[in-house]
C-alpha cells in the first residue's frame, strides 16, 4: 500500500501526457515545408539515409573503445578506496593492467590499429 | 576506515592460473611469424606444465579460494577434471598440427583459444559458486565460437559457428535466467546456500523459483552436453567446424558441462530428487534413443559421430539417478574414456583430411584396411571401444555404468540402455566393414605420402589407452573414486 501515491503519480503523469499531446495536435496550427519535415539532425541538413552500412573497422575501433573504457570505470572505485587496499590493492590492478596491456599488445601487433 | 581484506588463497586457483597464462604467452608468441612452426610444441609444453601443476596438488584435500565466499575450490574432483581436460587439449593439439597446416589455420589464436577453452573448463570444474562456473562457462562457449569458425573461407565452418553462437547465446540466456531464479529462492549464488536453502523449511513460493532455477539450468546445461530435445544443433555444428575442434568439441566441453552437472545435482539439488529424477530420466532415454536410431542412417562420419556423441550423453545422464558415489564414479570413469574414444575416432579423419580432400563418408574410408594399416587398427579399435566390445576401455565404462545404475535400483533403464547400445553395434560395425571389406572405387587424394607423425603418435596413444584400460581398468577406477569421494 506504501506504494500507492507512486502509482497515483504515473497514472497522473500518463494522462497528462496523453492530454498534451492530443490537445496541441487539434488545437495547434499545422504549416508543412520540406525542410520542417525532414527529422531533426542538430540543426544541420541531412544527407542521406542513415539506413546503410559501414565499414567493419569502425566496429573493430568501437570494440577497441571497449577496452580502454571499462578500465576506466574500474579505476574510479578502485583509486577513492585505495588507501585502504594498501599492496593487495595495487597488486589486483597490477594483474589487470597486465592482462589489458597485454591485450593492446596484441591488437598492435595484429595491425588493428592501423586504417588501411 | 579500515577495510578488511579478504585472505585469497591462489594456490588453490593454480592450475586456472597456469592455464590462462599458457593461453597468454601463446597468444603472444604466435604474433611472431617466425615462431609459427613452434606453435604447436610451445602449446604441448605448457599444457604439460599445467598437467603437473594439477597432479601435485592431488589429493591435498578441499581447499577453498578465499575465506569470504567460496567461489571456486581444489578438490581431486576438479582436478582430476582438469586433467582429463588437459590431456584432450594435447591429443588435439597433436591432431591438430597437420590438419591446419593444410587449411593454413595454424595461427597463434587457434592453440591460444584451445588452452583458453581448457582453462574456462577447468573453471568450470572447480566452481562452488554459480557466477564461477557461468564465467567458465563463457570462457569455455566464446573460444568454441571463434575455434569453430575458423576456417574462414570454408562456408560450412562459418555455418557452424554462427549456429553454435546462437544457440549457445541462447542456451547462456537461459542459465542466466535459473541463476536469478535460484538467487531470487536462497539469496545467494553459493551452491552451498542453495543446499542450505534447499535443505530447510521452505515455503510454496520458494519452492517454485527453486524448481524454475533448477528446469532453467539443465535446459541450458542440455545444451552444452547435446541432451534431446536440446541436440538439434550437434550434427550440423560437428560437421561444419575443423575435425579438430570437432573432437575437442564433443570430448572436451561436454565433460566439462557433466561434471558441472554432477556438483549441481549431486551436492547443491538432492533435496529436488522427486522432481527431477523422473525428468532426466525420460530425457536420458529420448537421447540414447534418437542418438542411437538417427545414427544408424548416417553416411557422413562426422554427422555419424554426431549423432552417438549424443548417444552417449544419454548414457552418461543414466547414473545421476543412482545417486551414489559409486554412479558419480561411473559417470567421470565413462568421461575420460570416451574422451579417448572419440578424440580418436575424430582424430583418424582429421589425420587422413590433412591431405588433399576431406575425409568426410563412409566411402572414403573404403579400402583403408589395406591402404593404410595401422590407422585402420586404430579406428577398429575405437569403433569397437565406442560400440561397447571388450577387451576395449568403452566396455569396462558401459560395465560400471550399468551396474552402478542397477546397484541403485534403476533395472528398467539399464535394460533399455543396453538394448539401444546393441543397435549402435550396426553403424560402429558398418565403418569397420566398409575399411576392411569394400575395395575403394578409385585411389583417394590422401593415399600418397606419409602421414603426420604428430597425428599418429596421438592416435596410436589413444588407442592404446582404451586397450590398456580395457584389461586394467582397476587403476583408472580408482582415480574416478577418490575423485568424487571430495564432493560433499
Amino acid at each position: 500500500m506504501s506504494y500507492l501515491p507512486l502509482i497515483l503519480l504515473v497514472i497522473l503523469v500518463l494522462i497528462v501526457a496523453a492530454v498534451i499531446v492530443t490537445l496541441s495536435s487539434y488545437i495547434g496550427r499545422k504549416k508543412t515545408s520540406a525542410s520542417k519535415l525532414a527529422s531533426y539532425e542538430c540543426g544541420v541538413p541531412i544527407k542521406d539515409s542513415a539506413r546503410k552500412n559501414f565499414s567493419v573497422k569502425f566496429y573493430l575501433i568501437a570494440i577497441l573503445f571497449i577496452l580502454f573504457d571499462v578500465e576506466i570505470i574500474y579505476l574510479y572505485p578502485w583509486a577513492v578506496v585505495y588507501g585502504d587496499l594498501q599492496l593487495y590493492g595495487a597488486a589486483a590492478m597490477g594483474v589487470f593492467f597486465l592482462l589489458l596491456v597485454i591485450g593492446f599488445l596484441y591488437e598492435w601487433k595484429r595491425g588493428a590499429l592501423e586504417w588501411d | 576506515m579500515n577495510t578488511a581484506l579478504p585472505v585469497i588463497n591462489l594456490y588453490a586457483v593454480m592450475p586456472q592460473i597456469v592455464l590462462v597464462s599458457a593461453a597468454t604467452v601463446v597468444l603472444i608468441v604466435g604474433l611472431f611469424e617466425r615462431f609459427r612452426k613452434g606453435i604447436p610444441y610451445l602449446s604441448l609444453l605448457l599444457l604439460a606444465v599445467s598437467g603437473v601443476v594439477a597432479v601435485n596438488q592431488l589429493g591435498l584435500g578441499p581447499v577453498p579460494f578465499s575465506d569470504v565466499s567460496s567461489m571456486m575450490v581444489m578438490d581431486d574432483f576438479g582436478l582430476v577434471a582438469t586433467l582429463v581436460f588437459i590431456a584432450g587439449a594435447v591429443l588435439t593439439v597433436l591432431i591438430s598440427i597437420s590438419y591446419a597446416e593444410a587449411r593454413s589455420i595454424d595461427r597463434g589464436e587457434y592453440y591460444a583459444l584451445l588452452i583458453y577453452a581448457v582453462s574456462g573448463m577447468s573453471m568450470m570444474a572447480a566452481s562452488t559458486d554459480l557466477f564461477t562456473f557461468f564465467l567458465g562457462l563463457e570462457v569455455l562457449s566464446i573460444s568454441l565460437y571463434v575455434l569453430i569458425g575458423f576456417e574462414q573461407r570454408d562456408a560450412g565452418s562459418n555455418e557452424g559457428a554462427l549456429k553454435y553462437f546462437l544457440l549457445g547465446a541462447f542456451a547462456s540466456g537461459f542459465i542466466l535466467y535459473g541463476m536469478a531464479l535460484l538467487y531470487g529462492a536462497s539469496g545467494s549464488t553459493e551452491y552451498e546456500a542453495i543446499a542450505r536453502t534447499l535443505g530447510g523449511e521452505r515455503s510454496d513460493a520458494v519452492n517454485l523459483l527453486l524448481l524454475g532455477g533448477l528446469g532453467l539450468l539443465l535446459v541450458g546445461i542440455g545444451f552444452k552436453i547435446s541432451m534431446v530435445p536440446f541436440h538439434a544443433w550437434t550434427p550440423d555444428v560437428y560437421q561444419g567446424a575443423p575435425t579438430p575442434v570437432a573432437a575437442f568439441l564433443s570430448t572436451g566441453s561436454k565433460a566439462a558441462a557433466f561434471v558441472v552437472l554432477i556438483r549441481l545435482l549431486g551436492s547443491v539439488f538432492p533435496g529436488l530428487q522427486m522432481e527431477w529424477i523422473p525428468l532426466i530420466s525420460v530425457l536420458a532415454v529420448l537421447t540414447i534413443a534418437v542418438g542411437n536410431v538417427v545414427a544408424l542412417v548416417q553416411t557422413n562420419l562426422k554427422r555419424l559421430l554426431a549423432y552417438s556423441s549424443i548417444a552417449h550423453a544419454g548414457y552418461m545422464l543414466l547414473p545421476l539417478m543412482a545417486d551414489s558415489q559409486d554412479g558419480s564414479a561411473s559417470i567421470v570413469f565413462y568421461l575420460i574414456v570416451y574422451t579417448a574414444m572419440n578424440l580418436g575416432a575424430f582424430g583418424v579423419l582429421a589425420v587422413l583430411s590433412a591431405r588433399g580432400a576431406p575425409c568426410a563418408t563412409l566411402e572414403d574410408l573404403a579400402g583403408l584396411g589395406s591402404r593404410r594399416p595401422l590407422l585402420a587398427a586404430v579406428m577398429a579399435v575405437v569403433m569397437f571401444s565406442l560400440a561397447g566390445i571388450p577387451p576395449t576401455a568403452g566396455f569396462m565404462a558401459k560395465f560400471y555404468l550399468f551396474s552402478a545404475l542397477v546397484h541403485g535400483g534403476y533395472v528398467e533403464l539399464a535394460v533399455i540402455g543396453l538394448l539401444f547400445s546393441g543397435v549402435s553395434l550396426y553403424y560402429y560395425l558398418r565403418v569397420v566393414v566398409w575399411m576392411y571389406m569394400r575395395p575403394a572405387a578409385e585411389t583417394p587424394a590422401e593415399a600418397a605420402g606419409r602421414l603426420s607423425y604428430t597425428g599418429m603418435t596421438a592416435l596410436c596413444l589413444s588407442a592404446l589407452a582404451i586397450l590398456a584400460v580395457g584389461v586394467f581398468p582397476s587403476e583408472l577406477l580408482q582415480l574416478a573414486e577418490r575423485a568424487v569421494m571430495t564432493l560433499p
